[in-house]
């Protein structure tokens, strides 16, 4: 089909404007910074509260299971606790916005401007 | 003599003027003026008189010039007099036109082609730029702008839910699964969408572009930068439009005008085509960049929630609309295309000689409206439920779409005896039928609340949590406790209504005379004339009448009967003076018989007659009579004028009785009427609120026959949870509700269409309604109710005063029918011709301890019984006097027949009822009883045969494997292994069994054996 549209090389055109990434405008952002600082003070002592909450459900958890009151092979426990420390990870770290300039990076690479 | 002198003198000057100018050369006219019969245009006919003017004054020049030269021409004719022929004929040529209206038609086109040129000017630039493609809106800094702020709104709400999320996932009270795959589903899309958008936006306009080509098959043309007035243009005169320069010159309206039709054509175009694409274009850009830069809040709108429905929303809002631009850019290609057809005189358009411009501006109106039926009108749909944009009925009409096409394919199947394909086609109808269902449900729950909504009942933060209560839909819930949310002892006091007998319009005279004519009433009157005169004598002087008058009369002996007007034959009679007596006078038509001085009405009953009275009530204003004595009706209503009643504004006192005004005879039924001295006690029951069973319940109890009793004694409320029981009848009501209840399975309706019923105390999916089900409404509110832990404790609360309806009052037809009793003489028909309308007083509301919410109809008892009780009557379900249009009440009436109201003799009083407790017992799940394992068995079982599996795998895996080694016959490995396998994951099974069952049976029986205490109560 690509080939085909290509051929009559009326879209080519087209297919170069298709391939543009829009990304998120900081400029835009920052011109209503104040807006966001609520939401950010928020979310900063939300993920903080969260980090601390799995370290405790994490030491509890293997307190129990010193103390035999719950299995250490708990996979469904192991599955929930991995989930949340990727999370936080990914969020604490900044490592969200690395992933995406990654493959922002990976997609100019493939001809994306 | 002096005058003749002068005269002479005149003439004599006159001649020697004349033989003076002869001698001057002769000119040769110049014929400039050939130039004036070639005016085509108004616009020309400007530049026409220009150019004679010059042509006149540059005709002198070279006149002279030419006679210089001793041209040839009339030599005795002098110059002058040859101007003045020419200014002469001009004149003449223009008064021509004048009269022959060219002028003014040419003057008026030219004005019109200016102005309408005018009219498109502005909008040109629009065609330019939006007409053809969709601009590219993610190039736009603007939208880029409020996309990114979207966008982030969007990412900050996402990531708290997210954290949010990681609270409940540590906490170990939600799934991780399906909850973080929508999650980061959406994040992504939301981050991409305008990306995706201008993927489609711009894929789309080259796909335009490609169609553009193929279709004008001109190559050359750069179709992305076209002038809006070429755009226009070509769709009148074809591709060359955009390549020939000589069409540049030219404005629209002006090569519009050209075209066979002239002004009309330009019109047709201009309205159909210009006018409507102006409009869809503005509309296609205004939605396209508000869905491009709402697009992230709808994704992740729809992560929060949990449900698809804004999203499928979305994109059938922006799929639509991007399509309406390709059909506008397809409409002006295939209009170009024909156009160009036309030109080269080829095409079926040429064949069949339609005029292509014409024709272009007839399908401008085909495509509006098919724009409207399938792009507007969705989008109208959308916007009116701007949170789910209609995603519901999206998916209704995809599912109800794959129905239509798996029974297609079916039948496809079936017809060539391909039974896999019938399979699949039947398949595929089944589960889109699923599909529609629950987007039907979406759909209708969403329209619920909408509703709800337009009431304005729910506060806006109510609104905001429901958005979310979602949430409660893993939720442990306990069944519904209070079957009966309250209940309330009423008394009723018990009014005998007023009757009303004998209808009439309260006029007469000349404005009845009027009034009848216009109704299409026929006059007849009878006149008794002197005994003394002579039947032959008055019959030979009524056939010396015109025949219009002869026809009018009839005559038996002394008795003349006059049809018609009967005045123009009164005067007669009066000029003979001929005794006579005016019997009767009637206005008739069909059965109904208005008297001429009373305005008395009067019917044999007929259907036609029915049908006049119900003209006759809607269009006039009739009034009915109280029957009651004159003195009482009186006093009655002079009381009701001191307390200020509305209807006594429209009731008038008159010798023969009170005549009530039929619009405002219910009001006045009460008012009127008289009290029996006896209360009736009522019981008001509260279902469970927003339960939506109470229909169903009374239409299954009357469709069983085994409670006729009961059911008479039940009227229901404005709401659809209240319902009121005669107070002698509500154990029996509590009885056959509890039977009821016990039948049948609760369900609720959740606001994304999913039906959920509560087992062991979980709130869980249920596939489609119930068969035997109780529909109680919305989920999301009854959880919510639960949630707040909102007791629903019975109360008992003075009884509020509620507007009332009365009694049903009494129908015209019936009021025709009835004499009225006495006989009373003549009122002064003067005094009477206008009715007059007493002052505008108002007083206030009667304070009544009726508790009634009568529907209209519902009190009319069925037609059959009461035409068996009194052939005489007329019988109707109809709702009583209403006028044409009023359909206040006809809203409220179900097509449900209701029980009748709860007014009559003798009814029993009873003490005010002690209020039951309520059930928190009669959990409504009537499951069937199958011995339920409880959790912890359950977990038992499955870790049994978790272990058993694996022990199975490994084991048999290990002797499978041994006797492929040693035998080295696969078939033997094989069922060796399997043997193995199976014994080794019974006994693994067994061992998990013995391990945990007891541990699980007896944490089952502490939970269900009941205390001691309780069991003692007992």
């Amino acid at each position: 089909m690509n080939r085909l549209l290509q051929d009559t090389g009326i879209f080519e055109d087209y297919l170069d404007k298709m391939k543009k990434i829009y990304t998120v405008d900081v400029d835009a952002i920052a011109k209503v910074d104040q807006f966001w600082i609520g939401i950010n003070v928020f979310i900063s002592f939300a993920i903080l509260a969260l980090f601390c909450y799995w370290l405790i459900r994490f030491f509890a958890f293997l307190a129990a299971c010193r103390s035999d009151r719950a299995s250490f092979r708990d996979s469904d426990f192991w599955k929930r606790m991995g989930i949340v420390g990727l999370i936080l990870f990914l969020i604490m770290s900044g490592s969200m916005y690395i992933l995406f300039v990654q493959l922002y990076a990976v997609a100019v690479e493939a001809g994306w401007a | 003599m002096n005058v003749k002198f002068l005269i002479w003198g005149v003439c004599l000057s006159l001649w020697l003027l004349f033989v003076g100018f002869a001698y001057v050369p002769v000119v040769e006219a110049s014929p400039s003026s050939v130039a004036l019969t070639d005016a085509s245009y108004g616009i020309k006919q400007n530049m026409m008189f220009a150019s004679a003017s010059t042509g006149s004054s540059s005709s002198s020049s070279s006149g002279q010039t030419a006679t210089e030269g001793g041209g040839g021409g009339a030599w005795y004719i002098p110059e002058w007099v040859t101007d003045l022929m020419e200014k002469v004929d001009s004149m003449l040529q223009t008064f021509k036109d004048l009269m022959s209206g060219k002028l003014i038609y040419d003057a008026i086109n030219g004005v019109v082609i200016l102005w309408a040129d005018d009219t498109v000017e502005p909008v040109l630039d629009l065609y330019s730029k939006s007409f053809l493609f969709s601009p590219q809106v993610a190039e736009m800094a603007f939208v880029q702008n409020a996309w990114s702020i979207s966008m982030w709104i969007s990412c900050a709400i996402m990531i708290v839910a997210i954290i949010l999320m990681g609270f409940a996932l540590v906490k170990g009270s939600k799934a991780p699964g399906p909850l973080l795959k929508n999650f980061a589903i959406c994040f992504v899309l939301s981050l991409v969408s305008l990306t995706a958008i201008n993927i489609i936006n711009v894929g789309m306009n080259g796909f335009t572009a490609i169609t553009m080509d193929s279709l004008v098959k001109d190559s050359g043309i750069n179709y992305t930068n076209i002038q809006g007035d070429d755009v226009l243009k070509s769709m009148v005169a074809g591709s060359k439009a955009l390549t020939d320069a000589t069409f540049k010159e030219q404005s629209l309206t002006e090569m519009l005008a050209a075209e066979k039709g002239g002004i009309f054509t330009m019109f047709a175009f201009l309205i159909f085509t210009v006018d409507t694409m102006t409009v869809m274009t503005l509309i296609k850009l205004l939605a396209l960049i508000g869905l491009a830069i709402l697009s992230p809040l709808y994704i992740s709108g729809a992560a929060l929630i949990g449900r698809i429905d804004p999203v499928l929303g979305f994109l059938n809002v922006f799929v639509r609309t991007t399509a309406a631009g390709y059909l506008m850019s397809f409409y002006w290609g295939f209009s170009v295309k024909l156009q160009n057809d036309t030109i080269n005189q080829q095409g079926w358009m040429y064949d069949l000689g339609i005029p292509s411009t014409l024709f272009i501006s007839v399908m401008g109106l085909v495509v509006s409206f098919l724009l409207y039926r399938h792009w507007l009108k969705p989008l109208g749909y959308a916007l009116s439920d701007p949170v789910t944009l209609g995603g519901g009925a999206v998916l209704e009409g995809f599912g109800n779409f794959g129905k239509y096409m798996g029974e297609f394919v079916s039948h496809v199947g079936s017809q060539f005896g391909i039974p896999g394909l019938q399979k699949v086609g039947s398949s595929w109808s089944d589960k889109s039928k699923q599909v529609a269902d629950h987007g039907k449900r979406m759909r209708e729950e969403r329209e619920r609340q909408m509703r709800d909504r337009s009431k304005g009942s729910r506060s806006y933060r109510q609104r905001f949590s429901d958005a979310h209560a979602d949430s409660h839909a893993d939720m442990t819930l306990e069944p519904p406790t209070g079957w009966i949310q309250s209940v309330e002892q009423l008394d009723d006091d018990d009014i005998t209504p007023a009757q009303f007998k004998g209808l009439s319009l309260l006029d007469s005279g000349t404005s009845l005379q009027r009034t009848m004519n216009r109704t299409g009433f026929t006059q007849q009157t009878s006149v008794r004339l002197d005994p003394d005169t002579n039947e032959a004598n008055i019959s030979e002087w009524i056939s010396k009448w015109p025949k219009a008058l002869r026809n009018q009369v009839a005559l038996d002996g002394q008795q003349l009967t006059i049809a018609g007007d009967p005045t123009a034959i009164l005067k007669k009679l009066d000029a003979i003076e001929l005794g006579y007596d005016v019997e009767a006078s009637h206005y008739h038509k069909n059965g109904v018989t208005i008297q001429s001085d009373t305005g008395r009405v009067q019917a044999d009953g007929s259907e036609a007659s029915k049908h006049v009275l119900n003209q006759l009530a809607s269009e006039e204003d009739t009034f009915q009579r109280v029957d009651l004595p004159h003195a009482e009706a009186k006093d009655a209503f002079n009381q009701a004028k001191k307390d200020r009643a509305e209807w006594t504004k429209h009731a008038e006192l008159r010798d023969n009785g009170l005549w009530v005004h039929s619009d405002v005879i219910e009001e006045a039924m009460y008012d009127l009427g008289q009290s029996r001295g006896t209360t009736t006690s009522v019981m008001r029951v509260e279902l469970p609120s927003n339960s939506r069973f109470l229909d169903d319940m009374l239409e299954s109890w009357a469709a069983s026959g085994q409670y006729t009793e009961l059911i008479s004694a039940i009227e229901t409320g404005d709401s659809a949870t209240e319902l009121f029981v005669k107070a002698d009848q509500y154990e029996a009501f509590e009885q056959a509700y509890d039977q009821y209840r016990k039948q049948r399975k609760p369900y609720w309706t959740t606001r994304s269409g999913d039906i959920k019923v509560i087992e062991d105390n979980i709130a869980i999916t249920y596939g489609s309604v119930p068969t035997h089900g109780m529909d109680m409404g919305s989920f999301e509110k009854f959880a919510k109710q639960r949630h707040r832990k909102e007791d629903t404790a019975t109360k008992v609360s003075a009884m509020p005063n509620k507007e009332t309806k009365p009694d049903e009052a009494p129908h015209v037809w019936e009021a025709a029918i009835t004499p009225i009793p006495a006989v009373i003489p003549n009122v002064d028909a003067a005094k009477t011709q206008h009715y007059p309308l007493p002052s505008q007083i108002q007083r206030p509301k009667r304070k009544l301890t009726l508790k009634s919410t009568e529907r209209v109809n519902t009190a009319t008892p069925p037609v059959e019984e009461v035409a068996k009780k009194d052939r005489q009557m007329i019988v109707t379900d109809r709702l009583p006097m209403r006028r044409a249009g009023d359909s206040s009440d006809a809203v409220k009436v179900s097509n449900v027949a209701r029980p009748a109201r709860l007014i009559g003799p003798n009814q029993p009083k009873r003490k005010l009822k002690a209020i039951p407790a309520p059930r928190t017992n009669s959990t409504p799940t009537p499951v069937a009883e199958k011995p339920v394992k409880n959790a912890a068995q359950k977990e038992v079982a499955k870790q049994a045969a978790t272990d058993g599996m694996k022990a199975a795998v490994k084991s048999g895996a290990v002797v499978a494997g041994a006797t492929l080694v040693s035998s080295g016959s696969l078939k033997t490995a094989a069922s060796q292994g399997l043997k193995a396998g199976g014994k080794a994951g019974i006994q693994a099974a067994q061992k998990r069994v013995v391990k945990d069952g007891a541990k699980a049976v007896s944490s089952d029986s502490t939970k269900l054996l009941p205390k001691r205490g309780e069991r003692k109560k007992k």
